[in-house]
This record gives structure tokens, sequence and C-alpha cells, in this order.
């Protein structure tokens, strides 16, 4: 008893010293669902598309049923009314049941969706079963953003009616307004008006939509609902009405942030694919300025517009740009920068092989060239293609200001571009291979500057580039105006420290000072952040074999740049291959001279305006003589 | 497949940077020469090196009245063996592709350079466009005098002296390589600048005194009167004869040939007043065209005809006689040109008689033979001494400087 009381003593003591964990609910673990277990133990799962396979079933089943009760019901009345009339009414009914019937077998014969969302579904006559896949894809009534209302229109005889629409991207007015009222308060429908002869009907007499069409298929079903169009199902019609009833909050025009420019127009496009394919044609008012729309992805379902002259751009250019596009199969693509990876020649190079722009006038002018514009729904910027690396370095109001004045700037830029390349390559080759090559008094201060830096060159480029790097992307994540302010006291606070606590010498901060000012001369974001990705290449190859490497290392630059194709048209055209010289490569000629539009382009129509662009000059005016 | 991508990238890197050029050194590993001096050591048969290190200028580090530059001095039987010398007492690699002159000491000009010349221009590291300098009394002196007056560099001090010389012709640069190419032409003989240090005492040492009608001496440097500032002088030029030095040009002199070698820019001339002796008149002169130069075979001896056309504003006229006048401006021209003549006569005979054709006549004869060989066999050098020079000299004053009329002082 007593050696029981101890050793009940000596657990106590131990339940209070040794650690025990404290009592947790279970803790919530983010496990591989059964498909993916199922198939790692390579055993074969049902998917999805077998819910759908099944719901398919029971539609026929139901149908069988139906055939039965018809069968059943016409020799039935055969055996006891009369014949003639009878006949008529049950081939009549007959007949529909066909047509019921051969919907089903193409349906049944083509490819079974995968996912579950009823792609390949038609719409069935009968609305219950309408009802029955809508609340199946759209999980209702989980899902508290889809709105279905039934209504009865029609007295004579009653037709139920269907509505859907997706609640916050439709605006609540147009659909009461066009939509509802209408329909509630639609005449009685004469008896003859059946099947498809009922939806054009109602389309032509009771919907005042400015846009209103068919649709077969679940597929156009979803994709008109999840865009903000309201859909419309009757009872016993095999097809249902999408009405444009699109009233969500998008951004409004604002200004360019990332071209901005001194002259020119201010205008830059938004997120609405709509609102920007009719920017495009504020700008350029031409009647064959075609706009393609082709949905893209299997979930995210976004439209995809390509826009192009057809009387101008080349049309196997085209094809080809439609033919990439649909070649696409990825669940969801909501930015243009994706949808460029997906289609162009050689999406592993960081040189960009379309042109990005947010500016409409851009756009028009490049279109009115015979170029390409693709953009998406949800992405403020339009990609033209194809583009050449000269096209890139050109900037939106170079044509805005003085034909000398330009120039000047776009030598600047080309040096700029130049400087951002090779410029602390070029340092690290001259000062520590060539040193003949610096006049003696810098490279002695250089000396003196680096006596006390105890690392050698690569290792101050390095730490330079990568703390330019770091000012730069940590100045572009903190938060609001934060930002540049930070980048800029980090950047003086930082350059400044690091000279005086030796850790760099001052001409190093000049040199890095220096490129990462130059890269930013660069119009193109994606072409100067390429040029700032081989710049290292370049530094490598300058610290192990000096300016034989960084000679060797431009050769293949350049051969590498020749070599790179945007959509067909080689990315050094005009220079490498040579063709006509448009007047607008590196440097630019007079507008009234430019009569060709650029030869690489192939375009159905070379000229751009009649050989004497300005008659006024040959014509005689009606003033006064200069020496009167 | 991205395998043999990778192996590639690899195998390129790993030939890159593993066998790259290690030739790569820190600009502060390296001591930079600016001046190298050569001169006869006390032993027999060797030489002395003197080297002009720069020491990097840290800033606040320099006290005052420190020398931006080391000197350090060596004997060698080589130039090249000096160079692993130098190595051995200094801790940074010594790196000559900054220099920018090389001093000779007179004694050793004398003695003859072709010796090293060689070595000097094979190895990469020196340039070609060095300056070459002969000091009159040893390189060493001469480098260890040099204390630039105004705050720049050594290597400045040089390249801006040499620069500057074409203000007045007084003294002509000439760089290593043209020095090198005229030791081993047939037609000329190499010259260099002739430098030195004055004791600063303003005591003055005339070479060549003055020709009628003109009021300047010649100097060679170091008999330049001078006190303060800077005791070294670039004055006058040292001649050779083949790779040994046989003589000095004074500054006159040099002013004459570099009117022959056509480098004269500017430059003033002081000489009697023709109307009024005991006056002086001072006339900026430059070249006008090209010296027109031409040598014939002659009978006996070759003949050189020198044509010069002179051009001239005038700077000063202390008489007041109106010499702007197209009366008067013949007088004036005339007495240029009277001046020159003499000079440029007495300047070629001095070289006659040092057998040196410093001027480059032997280029200008060349036209005279059919082929290259046949003017090989005609000994120039000896032929030159006893040539003929007739000289034709052309004034033309242009401008009368800022006054148009002159009266006289009362």
């Amino acid at each position: 008893m007593k050696k029981s009381t101890s050793s009940n003593l000596i657990t106590a003591i131990k339940d209070f010293l040794v650690y025990q964990p404290p009592a947790q609910p279970t803790p919530f673990v983010l496990t591989e669902t059964q498909a993916e277990k199922a198939e790692n133990e390579g055993k074969f799962c049902p998917s999805a598309a077998v819910t759908e396979g099944i719901r398919e079933l029971e539609f026929m089943v139901n149908y069988a049923k139906k055939l039965d009760a018809f069968m059943k019901k016409s020799s039935k009345e055969l055996r006891s009314k009369e014949k003639h009339e009878v006949v008529k009414k049950i081939k009549a009914e007959f007949e529909m049941i066909q047509t019921e019937w051969k919907e089903i077998k193409k349906h049944t014969i083509q490819n079974h969706s995968i996912d579950g969302m009823y792609n390949n579904a038609v719409i069935s006559t009968d609305i219950n079963e309408n009802q029955n896949i809508l609340e199946s894809i759209y999980q209702l009534p989980l899902n508290k953003d889809v709105v279905i209302r039934n209504i009865t229109i029609s007295d004579q005889p009653k037709i139920k009616v269907l509505v859907i629409f997706m609640d916050g991207l439709i605006d609540k007015k147009i659909i009461n307004m066009t939509l509802l009222e209408p329909l509630m308060f639609m005449k009685n429908i004469q008896e003859n008006v059946q099947g498809e002869d009922f939806i054009s009907f109602v389309m032509e007499e009771c919907l005042p939509s400015g846009q209103a069409s068919r649709v077969g298929s679940f597929k156009e079903v979803q994709q008109a609902i999840n865009t903000g169009d309201a859909v419309v199902f009757f009872d016993g019609c095999g097809e249902a009405v999408a009405v444009e009833t699109k009233g969500y909050e998008h951004r409004s025009i604002g200004n360019p942030t990332t071209e901005q420019s001194v002259r020119g127009s201010q205008n830059a496009f938004t997120e609405v694919l709509r609102v920007n394919t009719a920017l495009v044609r504020t700008m350029l008012h031409a009647s064959d300025l075609v706009t393609e729309m082709i949905p893209i992805g299997a979930r995210g379902h976004s439209n995809c517009a390509v826009m192009y002259i057809k009387s101008i751009t080349n049309e196997e250019l085209v094809e080809e740009v439609k033919r990439r596009i649909n070649g696409i199969s990825t669940d969801i693509i909501t930015d243009s920068g994706v949808l460029e990876h997906f289609i162009e020649d050689f999406p592993r190079n960081p040189f960009p092989q379309t042109l990005s722009t947010e500016r409409p006038d851009r756009v028009a002018i490049h279109l009115s060239e015979g170029r390409v514009a693709i953009f998406i729904d949800g992405s403020p910027f339009g990609h033209i293609l194809p583009v050449s690396f000269f096209t890139l370095m050109h900037s939106s109001d170079d044509f805005s200001l003085n034909l000398y004045y330009t120039n000047m700037l776009r030598l600047v830029r080309w040096l700029g571009a130049l400087l951002s390349l090779l410029l602390p390559s070029l340092y690290l080759a001259i000062s520590t291979f060539h040193q003949e090559a610096i006049p003696t008094e810098l490279l002695l201060s250089i000396a003196a500057a680096r006596a006390q830096v105890p690392f050698p060159t690569i290792i101050e480029i390095l730490f330079m580039e990568f703390s330019f790097e770091l000012i730069r992307e940590g100045g572009l994540r903190i938060p609001g105006i934060l930002g540049s302010t930070i980048g800029i006291v980090g950047a003086l606070i930082l350059g400044q420290t690091a000279v005086t606590a030796k850790i760099v010498s001052p001409i190093m901060v000049i040199v890095i000072a220096l490129t990462g000012l130059a890269s930013y001369s660069i119009p193109d974001y994606r072409l100067a952040s390429a040029f700032r990705l081989t710049r290292f290449i370049f530094v490598f190859l300058a610290m192990a074999m000096g300016l034989i490497g960084v000679a060797c290392g431009f050769l293949l630059f350049i051969a590498m740049l020749c070599s790179l194709k945007s959509f067909g048209m080689p990315y050094l055209a005009p220079l490498a291959p040579k063709t006509v010289n448009g007047g607008d490569t590196i440097f630019r000629s007079s507008s009234y001279h430019q009569k060709r539009r650029p030869d690489t382009l192939n375009s159905k129509d070379d000229i751009r305006q009649k050989k004497p662009s300005r008659s006024w000059l040959t014509e005689s005016s009606k003033g006064g003589k200069d020496h009167e | 497949m991205y395998i043999r991508l990778l192996l590639g990238i690899m195998l390129l890197s790993m030939g890159v940077f593993l066998s790259g050029c290690n030739g790569a050194r820190e600009s502060e590993e390296v001591a930079y020469i600016v001046a190298i001096g050569i001169d006869k050591a006390e032993q027999e048969n060797m030489i002395k090196v003197t080297y002009q290190i720069a020491k990097p200028n840290v800033e606040g580090n320099k006290g005052e009245g420190e020398k931006d530059t080391v000197l350090v001095s060596n004997s060698a039987v080589t130039i090249t063996e000096s160079l692993n010398l130098l190595n051995s007492t200094t801790s940074l690699v010594p790196s000559m592709s900054h220099v920018k002159v090389l001093v000779v000491g007179q004694e050793l000009a004398r003695e003859g350079l072709a010796n090293f010349w060689g070595s000097l221009k094979r190895y990469r590291e020196y340039r070609g466009s060095m300056f070459v300098l002969v000091a009159k009394g040893t390189a060493r002196d001469f480098l260890d005098g040099n204390k630039p007056s105004f705050n720049i560099s050594a290597s400045k001090y040089f390249e801006t002296m040499l620069d500057s010389g074409v203000e007045a012709g007084y003294y002509l640069r000439v760089s290593f390589h043209q020095f090198y190419i005229r030791l081993k032409s047939n037609s000329a003989h190499p010259y260099a600048t002739f430098v030195d240090i004055s004791d600063l005492s303003g005591k003055k040492e005339i070479a060549t005194p003055k020709v009628t009608g003109s009021k300047i001496d010649g100097y060679v440097a170091g008999g330049i009167p001078l006190q303060g500032g800077n005791p070294i002088q670039f004055a006058g030029t040292a001649i050779f004869n083949g790779d040994k030095m046989v003589g000095t040009l004074s500054t006159t002199e040099t002013r004459m040939m570099a009117m022959l070698l056509g480098n004269f820019n500017n430059g003033f001339l002081s000489m009697e007043d023709p109307l009024a002796p005991t006056k002086f008149i001072n006339v900026n002169l430059r070249l006008g065209s090209a010296p027109e130069i031409k040598v014939a075979l002659g009978d006996e001896a070759p003949v050189i005809d020198i044509k010069i056309l002179l051009e001239g504003e005038i700077t000063n006229l202390p008489s007041g006689i109106n010499y702007e006048q197209e009366s008067f401006l013949p007088l004036l021209e005339q007495q240029v040109n009277q001046v020159c003549h003499q000079e440029m006569a007495n300047m070629i005979h001095h070289t006659q008689e040092l057998k040196s054709d410093v001027v480059g006549f032997g280029y200008y004869i060349r036209p005279e033979f059919t082929n290259y060989q046949d003017y090989l066999q005609y000994p120039w050098f000896e032929e030159y001494s006893r040539a003929k020079v007739n000289i034709i000299i052309d004034t033309k004053i242009r401008r009368t400087g800022l006054m148009i009329r002159t009266y006289p002082v009362r």
C-alpha cells in the first residue's frame, strides 16, 4: 500500500516534470485527393465525366420511357378512333420524337467532355431537364452568384420560361427593362408557333435588346452566362436565347503609366476587351478593320480579340495568328503576356517578339502598317505582331516631335541600350586586362580608389548589380507611395555608405548607376529586362577573357538576334536580311517621305501614300509673293 | 533532350572559365611607370635604369610637398634584366604600358643606343608613343630634378610639356617609334629632344650667337637664364649619326629645323628694325605652306633647293615707323627673309659638319634614282656633308595685329 502511494507520487511528479504535448484539436491537413492517391497507386478512378455519363444515361432512359409511352398511346388510339386524323396527329408527334432521337444520336457520337461541365451537352426541349443540368453545372443552390428565375409567359398556352444570369456581371436595370418586362407582358401567341419558329418570334417581337443570339449547346450557354449575358430557356424549345445584359464594374480609361509621352494621345487601354477594341476604333475609323473573337481556355473562357485591317494585312499572317491561338488548350489565360508565351516562336528567348503596348494610338498606327493586334479580356495591354528589334526601340511620340530632335533622342536611346548591355563588362575588361587603354590620370585615380577595397572588381560589380536589382525590385514591391521614396533613399544611402566603408570604389558606383539609368532609356520594358539579363553573361565573359570575351559574346549576341523570328518575320529586318528601307529603322525620315509600308510585312497594299504626298507644294497659292 | 543542352553549357563554361585568359590584374596591383631613364653605370658594360613610378594619389594621404612619384634605380647588363631586378624591389607588378618618356643620358647617347633600342621596341608593353629625351647630364638627375611647379602629376607634366613645344618651335617632340624608324633609315638620322636641369642662378650660356639683323641668341637646355620654377629645361635638339649622338642644335636652329620638317606652327621672331637698327621689331611667324624641298644629284655634289613660305603678323613696333603701309611692308618682309635665310643656312651647315641629316633630305633625293638598289649604292650620308644648299625664303606679313597704324611714343 505504502509502495503504491510512493509510486503514485513518483508518477505525479513525473507527469508534472516531463513535457506533455498540449491537447490540441486535430489539425487540418491538405492531403491528396482520392483520384491522385489512386493514380499514384496505379488504380483506375472514375472522373467527373462519369457523373455526366450517368446524367446522359438517365436522359436516355427518360427518352426511352417517353418513347414507350408514345407507342402505347398511339397503338391504343389507332385501335380506338377513326384512322385519318389520328394518323396525321401521330405522324406529327412521331416526327418530333424522331428529331429528338437524331439530336441524341449526334450528341452521343461526340466526344464527352472530361471536366463534367456538360460542354458537349445540347439544350433539351424539356425545361426541367435543362434546369437540372444548369443546377449541376453551377452547383446550385450552393453557389449564390447565379440566379435562376422561373416565370410563366403568355396565357394561351402557358409557357414556362427560365431566365438565368450571373449576379454582379449584369445590369439589373437592363434585365428588368429589356427582358423580364417585355416577356411578362407578352401578348398571346398563335398556337401554330412551335419550336424554332417560337424562338425567332420571341427574338423578333418581344426582346428590345441590342444583342440577342440563339444558343444551342450548354457550352455556349455557359460562355454567355459567365461573361454577363442572361440566357432565356423556353419550355419545349431545343434552343435558348442569350441576351446581352452586361453591366459590370471596371476601371475607367486612364493615362498610360508605362508608356508616358510628352506629346501624343493620353489614352490607355483598360481591362475590358470591348472598351479596348473600341478605343482602337476611335483612332482608326476604317470599315475593314476586322475584330475577330476567339475564346481561349477550358475553364476561363476568355475572349481573345484579333484585330487587323483586311485590305492591308497579309492573309497568311492573320491565318497563322488565328491558327496558333486556336491551338491553345489550357484552363485559363488572364494576361496578354501569358497568351504571348503560348503563341510566340521562341518563348525561351528573353527578347520580346511582340510589341506590348497600352496606347491605342500605337496600335492604330501599327495596324495601318499591316500588322495584327491581339487583345485578351482582362489585360490592359495589346500585343502587336510581328515586330522587329527596331520597332521595340521606337517610342510612341517619335513622330510627334521634330525630325532632328527625334533622331537625337533615338541616338541617345541606342547608346543607352549599348551602355546598359556592355558598360560593366567593358569596365571590367579594360580595368583588369587592358590598363593601357585608360588615360594614365584616370587609371591612377581608379587604382587609388581601389587601393583600400578588399574585393576584386568582379565581386564589386556583382555586389553593386545585385544591390541595384534589389533596390529596383524592392522599390517595386514596397506598397504605395513609399516605394519610390524608399528606393531613392536606399540607393543614395547604400551607394554613399558602400563607398565610405570601402566596399566598392566610387567609380564602380558611377558605372553601375550609369548602366541602371541607361537601361531605362530603352522604351520597351521587356526589351530592357532582356538586356539586363544578357549583361550578366557579358560580365562573366569579360571576367574570363577580357575584351576578347566581350567581342565573342557580342558576336554570338548578334547571331542570336539574327536567327530570331517574330511570327515569321526576321527580328533584325530590315537590316538583316536587307530589305527596302522604309525610312524608320534606327533613325526616321520625314513622315511625308515614308511612301511605303514596311517591306518585311509583305502587306497587300505596299503604298502608304501617293507620290506627291504634299500636292499643295506644286499648286500656286492665292496669297501675295514674298518679295512684294 | 535537355541533358545535351546542359552538357553543352557546362562544357562551354568550363572551357571559358578554367582555360580563360589569366592575365587579369587588378588596377591597384600594378606599379605604373611613367618615365624611364637610362644612363651609363659606373661598372663596365652596364647600364643604370631609373624608373619613375606613379603613386596613386589617395585623397588626403598626400602630404605637403610630397612627390606623387617614386624614383627607383638599378644597374643591370640589359634593360630586361633591370626589369627583373625592379620586380624584386617593388611589391607591385611593374607595368610599362603607361611610360610617357624615355630619357637617355648624354654620355650613353654618345656611345650608341642600338644595343637596347631593339629590346625596347620588341617587348609589347613599351609604347611606341613614348617620347625620347636626351639629358645633358644623367637621366637620373633629370628625373630627380623635375619638380613640376603646377599641381599636375608627373605623367601629365610630360604630356603637356611635349605638346606645348609647338608653341615656339624651340624644341621638337619625337616619339620612340619615330626615333626607331629613323634609326633604321638610310635617308635620315634620328634626333631627340634635349633636356637639362639648370641651377636656377640666372646665368646664360649662348650656344649659337645671333645672326646679323636678328636680336635673339640660340640656347641649348641648361643654358637658358632661369630663376624660380621648375629647374628643368626643354630646349634644343640632340642630333644623332646612326645610333650615336653627335651634337646638339640650339633653340634657333631647332626652329629652322621645324620649318624644314613642316612642324613649325607658331613662333615669335625678334629682329632689328631695318630703318632704326637700335630698335627691334617683333613678328609672329608660321609656315604658310609645307616646305618645298628639291634635291638634285648635281655635278660633283648634291644640290639642295629649299623654298619656304612664311606668313606673319606684326606684334610689336617700338620705333613708331609705319610698317603697316604698303611701301614699308616689303622692307619688313625683306628683313625676316634675310634673318631666316641666314639662320637656316647656319643650321644646315652645322648638321653638315656633324654629318647628321636630321632634316631627312635623303628622302627627297630618292626620285633621282631609277630603282632602290641604285639609291642604296649611293653614299648619301657622306655626300650630304658636301651638298650645296640654296634657300629661298618668302615672307608675307598678312596682318598687323590689333593696330592698323603706328604713332611714335611722345
